[in-house]
C-alpha cells in the first residue's frame, strides 16, 4: 500500500454475489481515488448495476469486501467471518453515498423543491430553512430553479434526472454513483443531464458512472473500466482504454455499441 | 288505492324520532365498521406482504375464507350461532353514556370482518403500486425502513387506495341492511315494522331507498373531495383548501372530468 494520502476512497475486493444459481459477481476488483471519476462499461446482464448497488447496499454481496474509506461495506469482521451489520447501521452507511438511477425515482408526491429537503431534514436533522436554502442553491447548480416547486410528472426526464441529481448532492455525498443516467432520455435531453454531471466531475467529486455514453466517458472519466461477466476485465485511462492500442476484445465490445 | 303521495310526502318531512335514530344507528353503524374494517385491512393487507411465509399464508387464508362467505350468513352465525353452540353471546354494552345492543356489536364485528377481507386486497395493491424505485431512492437517501414506510410508502399509497375504499364504504351503506337480520333497529327494519302496521310498504320502501340514495350521493362527494386533494400534484388549479376542491371536483374541467370517469 501507498502512503496514507493514496488512500482510496473505494475499495472492492474480490466482491462475488449470486442471485441463487446465477453468479452475478464473480470476484470484482476496483479501486477509486478520492476525487476520481470511474466509468464502467461493458455488456448488458454483466453486473455493472449489482455492483453499484452492493455498494449502497441495495443489494448485499455475499463474499469479498467492500471499503468506503475504513468503513467495510454492510459488514463486520470477526476473525475470518463477516456478520452484517443491524440495518440500523447500514442506514448510516448509506447516508454519504449518493445514487442517482436511470429511472430518475424521484418522489411522485412531491415537488422538485420538497424532494430535495426530504433526507437532509428527515434524516440529517436539518432545519427547514436551512435545507431550503441549500436547495435552492444546488437546483440553481442544476439548472433547475424555475421547477422547484413543480411536480415530477410535469417535468421532462432531463429535467427530472437533474432534479435527482440534486436531491442526491443534498445529503452531502463523498462518493456518487450513476447508474446509467441517461439511457432512459431522449437524445436532446441527454446533453443538458450530462453537462450537470461533467461540471460535478470538475468540481472533484468522486464518482463512479456506469453509462453507455462513450464519448462522455472519454471526456469526463479519469479512468474507465470494463465489465464482463462480473469481473473487470480491462482498465485503462480514456486515451488508451479508447485508443489504437486497446486489446482486441474491448474494441469488439467497443464496435458493438458504435 | 295507488300510491300515497301524501303520505309519502310526509314520511320525508316529519320523519320522526324513531326513524331519525335508526338513520343514525345505520350511518354509526356503516362507518364503525368502516374503520375496523381498515385496521383489519392494514394488518392483513401488509400480512400479506411480510417476509415471513406463516404469516402471508394466514393472510392469504382469512381473505380467501372470509371472501367466501356470504355477509348475511356471517352475521347470524356471529350474533346466534355462536351462542346457540354456546361459544360466545354478545352482551348489551355501555359505552361513554351510549347503550350498545347485542345485535349492533354483533353487526358492527361481522361487517368489519367482511370489510377487512376486501381492504386487505386493496392495501396490498396500494402498496404494491409504489414504485419499487422511489423506495429504492428513499434507502438510498439514507431513509430508515420506517421513514420510507411513512413518508413515501403510505402517502401514495393512499392515493391508490382512496377510490376503492370509498367504493367500499359506499357498499357498506346499504349492506347495513342486512343486519336486521340480526335485528338491529336501522333504518330499513324500521321501515319494515311501520309497513307491517301501515299496509303502505312501497311507499315507505321508497323513502328508506331514497334515504340509501341520499347518503351514498352525499359520501360520493365527500369522496371525490378527498380524491381531488390527494390528486393535487396532476391538478393545475389550485386544491389548497377544502373548498377549493369542492370546486374544482364540481367543475366539468377536462381534467377532472376524465379522471372520474
Ligand atoms: N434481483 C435480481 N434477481 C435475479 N437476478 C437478477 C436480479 N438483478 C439482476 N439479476 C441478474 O443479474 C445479472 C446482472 O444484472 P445487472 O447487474 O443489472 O447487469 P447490468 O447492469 O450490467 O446490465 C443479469 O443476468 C440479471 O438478470
Ligand atoms: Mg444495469
Amino acid at each position: 500500500m501507498s502512503g496514507g494520502a493514496r488512500k482510496p476512497l473505494v475499495r472492492a475486493l474480490d466482491v462475488r454475489k449470486s442471485f441463487g444459481e446465477t453468479a452475478v459477481l464473480r470476484g470484482v476488483d476496483l479501486e477509486v481515488q478520492r476525487g476520481e471519476v470511474l466509468c464502467i462499461i461493458g455488456p448488458s446482464g454483466s453486473g455493472k448495476s449489482t455492483f453499484l448497488r452492493c455498494i449502497n447496499q441495495l443489494e448485499t454481496y455475499q463474499a469479498g469486501r467492500i471499503y468506503i474509506g475504513d468503513d467495510l461495506i454492510g459488514y463486520r469482521e470477526s476473525g475470518n467471518r463477516l456478520l452484517p451489520l443491524p440495518s440500523r447501521q447500514v442506514v448510516l452507511q448509506r447516508r454519504h453515498i449518493g445514487m442517482v438511477f436511470q429511472q430518475f425515482n424521484l418522489f411522485w408526491h412531491m415537488t422538485v423543491l420538497e424532494n430535495i429537503v426530504e433526507a437532509p431534514i428527515r434524516v440529517l436533522g436539518q432545519p427547514l430553512a436551512q435545507a431550503r436554502e441549500q436547495a435552492m442553491r444546488l437546483l440553481d447548480r442544476v439548472g433547475m430553479t424555475a421547477k422547484a416547486n413543480a411536480y415530477p410528472m410535469k417535468l421532462s426526464g432531463g429535467q427530472q434526472q437533474r432534479a435527482a441529481i440534486a436531491r442526491a448532492l443534498a445529503m452531502n455525498p463523498e462518493l456518487m454513483l450513476f447508474d446509467e443516467p441517461t439511457s432512459a432520455l431522449d437524445p436532446e435531453t441527454t446533453g443538458e443531464v450530462l453537462a450537470v454531471i461533467s461540471e460535478l466531475a470538475s468540481s472533484g467529486m468522486t464518482m463512479i458512472i456506469v453509462t453507455h455514453e462513450m464519448g462522455f466517458a472519454r471526456q469526463v472519466a479519469d479512468r474507465v473500466v470494463l465489465m464482463e461477466e462480473g469481473q473487470i476485465r480491462h482498465e485503462a485511462a480514456p486515451e488508451q482504454f479508447f485508443g489504437d492500442k486497446a486489446p482486441a476484445r474491448l474494441k469488439a465490445f467497443l464496435s458493438t455499441i458504435h | 288505492m295507488g300510491f300515497d303521495w301524501a303520505f309519502f310526502f310526509d314520511r320525508i318531512v316529519n320523519p320522526g324520532a324513531p326513524y331519525l335514530n335508526a338513520l343514525v344507528r345505520t350511518v354509526t353503524m356503516a362507518v364503525l365498521a368502516m374503520v375496523l374494517g381498515l385496521l383489519i385491512g392494514l394488518v392483513v393487507g401488509f400480512g400479506r406482504l411480510s417476509r415471513y411465509g406463516v404469516i402471508r399464508a394466514a393472510c392469504a387464508f382469512y381473505v380467501w375464507l372470509i371472501r367466501g362467505i356470504p355477509v348475511l350468513v356471517l352475521l347470524v352465525m356471529l350474533f346466534s350461532g355462536m351462542a346457540a353452540a354456546g361459544l360466545f353471546r354478545f352482551s348489551d354494552i355501555e359505552l361513554l353514556g351510549l347503550k350498545l345492543t347485542a345485535s349492533f356489536q354483533a353487526a358492527v364485528i361481522g361487517l368489519a370482518i367482511h370489510e377487512g377481507a376486501y381492504m386487505a386486497e386493496i392495501v396490498r395493491n396500494g402498496v404494491q403500486a409504489v414504485a419499487l424505485g422511489q423506495v429504492e431512492a428513499a434507502r438510498s437517501l439514507g431513509m430508515s425502513s420506517w421513514q420510507v414506510t411513512w413518508r413515501i410508502v403510505i402517502p401514495q399509497a393512499t392515493r391508490v387506495i382512496v377510490p376503492p375504499f370509498g367504493n367500499d364504504f359506499n357498499h357498506m351503506l346499504k349492506t347495513t341492511s342486512l343486519a336486521s337480520v340480526i335485528g338491529v333497529q336501522e333504518i330499513f327494519l324500521l321501515t319494515e315494522a311501520m309497513s307491517a302496521t301501515t299496509f303502505k310498504s312501497f311507499e315507505l320502501l321508497t323513502v328508506v331507498a331514497l334515504n340509501y340514495l341520499v347518503l351514498t350521493a352525499i359520501w360520493n362527494t365527500i369522496q371525490g373531495v378527498i380524491e381531488t386533494r390527494l390528486r393535487a400534484h396532476e391538478i393545475d388549479r389550485p386544491v389548497r383548501t377544502w373548498w377549493q376542491s369542492l370546486v374544482v371536483y364540481l367543475s366539468p374541467t377536462p381534467g377532472s372530468a376524465e379522471r372520474r370517469a
